[in-house]
């Protein structure tokens, strides 16, 4: 599938990204705060597209259809869970903001150990965080690995450094503004690609989308409507709906760009449009649809399988734009990820919890070598890590910010919450998850006694978490006025 | 919170309960009536998509939820 045209396309791309990203490195003053939450200066483009581009994964793009040619409708769940799942920012967006710029929060942990006065929930949470995004990274990897392994030829790991040798510089130089900068273009390039794909390919392949849900009627009508060839059972998906919806806006990479926006009122509008991102995953359904019908593979390359049909005539340069549009989402959530854990593991480990004194420059410069660090990390573990592995990996980091929703929520609607209720809230939280999740690999039968209907880990810790926040926090007595005032709305 | 921003609350829940079992897989989980040759199940979540977002932009232009801040400059 190699050739000159789909190369020129995604180096092309590569450049273009290198340069935007280290051009945004050349604005704003370099501390902590700029690099971090860009001055808290993102007007409405740039936040409609972080939040959007953030969210939307290589996941999406490779997995989506994918999940059509599996499982049927079942892949509407995507759609279903972003229907309501993004609605919460809109609520605690405007205090998060206000709350942030009042304190000089930065990230998410920061605000919640501040309200409960506690270090120790900062560290927790921080370190979570770095070891959720791990699995969560390298699904990103792998996708950057498989197109430009289709455009060039080069063994995935090879492919997914050199993609990534471009993220890691913009977002060394660049910080959030890098992220975000390249973020609007990402965004908008996958947006245009899809769309045109989702309409283009259909309308060669069968004479239109109408036409081809003709045949799909006639052909496959169980692929259209639950419980599908997969099979998923109405519980199964009603589970994935709303194991999603809960931990959706608790990824710390999405909530901590609410301490980006410009002003409370932005965050909120960047929620109310954020519905207009979920329309980009109706075309991906489309190519599903389209692929089904043709035969396509059952696997991750289905994307890059149906764009080379030979009836849609010379396709090597929808390869090329295809590579493109999943190098951009791969890079667009991979680059916050870099970006947030970086940041993560220096402002809540190492200064929030370890309460190590380092200046703001200092600062700066480990979350920048910690970019770096990650990255290198991930690429290590990229081969290692077989393909079970790291999808039994991402069901613990599913599991985490379920872990931060309920702490989130008391911190910012509970006065009566406190610091006991906190630490004993998402100690035990977190303990339940490792714990559920190291039994069920150790000891398969123990952990069908202990948890017979497979309820989703980050389920089960998210309620031992709530009935130890309640209870430790109503045996304790409440912070002090003065206190719970400064983080009043 | 006051009577409006609460009762968005319990309209987003019941969105949420309206897009999963028992209430999709009976209302919303079947082929006909399809829409510009869509089928019913995918309109179905994507009305839901179009409901809560028309309801955001009305809570966001009535300044219903957390609106004691001015428009940004």
């Amino acid at each position: 599938m190699s050739g000159a045209l789909p190369t020129a396309v995604v180096f092309g791309y590569l450049a273009l990204t290198l340069l935007l990203g280290v051009l945004a490195g050349r604005v704003g003053r370099g501390d902590v705060t700029d690099y971090v939450a860009g001055e808290r200066a993102f007007g409405p483009v740039v936040m409609y597209f972080v939040m959007g581009a953030t969210i939307f994964s290589a996941y999406a793009l490779l997995g989506t259809p994918q999940r059509v040619v599996e499982k049927g409708s079942d892949a509407f769940y995507i759609i279903a869970y972003g229907a309501v799942g993004f609605v919460p920012v809109f609520f605690f967006g405007a205090r998060v903001r206000r709350i942030g710029a009042r304190f000089g929060f930065v990230t998410q942990a920061e605000m919640i150990g501040a309200r409960f006065e506690s270090r120790l929930v900062t560290g927790l949470m921080g370190a979570a965080t770095v070891v959720a995004f791990i699995p969560y990274l390298v699904i990103q990897f792998k996708g950057a690995g498989v197109v430009m392994h289709a455009v060039t030829g080069w063994p995935p790991i090879v492919g997914a450094a050199v993609a990534y040798a471009v993220v890691v510089t913009y977002v060394v130089m660049g910080g959030v503004r890098g992220v975000a900068w390249t973020n609007v273009l990402q965004g908008a390039a996958m947006l245009v690609v899809v769309w045109w794909l989702g309409l283009w390919i259909p309308e060669q392949l069968f004479g239109g989308v109408g036409p081809m849900f003709d045949r799909v009627v006639a052909e496959r009508p169980d692929a259209l409507v639950l419980p599908g060839p997969g099979p998923t059972s109405p519980a199964q998906y009603s589970a994935e709906v709303l194991v999603s919806v809960l931990g959706f806006t608790m990824w710390p990479q999405v909530f901590m760009k609410c301490f980006t926006a410009r002003s409370a009122r932005l965050v909120q509008l960047s929620a109310v449009l954020y519905p207009t991102f979920l329309f980009f995953l109706v075309p991906l359904l489309f190519l599903g649809y389209a692929a089904l019908l043709a035969g396509g593979p059952h696997d991750d390359s289905v994307l890059l399988w149906i764009v080379a049909r030979p009836e849609l005539g010379d396709t090597t340069l929808l390869v090329g734009i295809v590579a493109f549009a999943v190098l951009a989402a791969s890079m667009s959530t991979g680059d916050a990820l870099l970006h947030a854990g970086a940041s993560i593991a220096v402002r809540d480990v190492l200064v929030g919890a370890l309460r190590l004194r380092l200046s703001d420059g200092v600062q700066t410069a480990v979350m920048r070598w910690l970019v770096v660090g990650i990255a290198v990390f991930v690429l290590a573990i990229f081969e290692a890590a077989g393909r079970t592995s790291i999808v039994d990996l991402l069901l613990l980091a599913y599991a985490v910010p379920i872990q931060f929703l309920p702490l989130t929520l008391a911190a910012l609607y509970w006065p009566r919450a406190n610091r006991v209720g906190a630490v004993l809230g998402l100690g035990t939280g977190l303990a339940t998850c490792v714990l559920l999740f190291v039994v069920k690999r150790a000891a398969p039968d123990l952990y069908t006694v202990l948890n017979p209907a497979d309820i989703q880990i980050g389920v089960i810790g998210g309620l031992v978490h709530t009935v130890a926040l309640v209870l430790g926090s109503l045996a304790r007595p409440r912070q002090s006025p003065e206190h719970l005032s400064r983080f009043a709305p | 919170m006051n009577a409006r921003a609460a009762a968005a609350v319990v309209w987003f829940v019941l969105s949420a309960v309206a897009l999963i079992a028992p209430v999709y897989t009976t209302l919303g989980n079947r082929i006909e009536p399809r829409v510009l040759g869509l089928p019913f199940s995918l309109v179905y979540v994507l009305l839901v998509v179009a409901a809560n977002t028309l309801v955001l932009a009305w809570l966001y232009v009535r300044r219903v939820v957390d609106d004691e801040e001015p428009d940004p400059p």
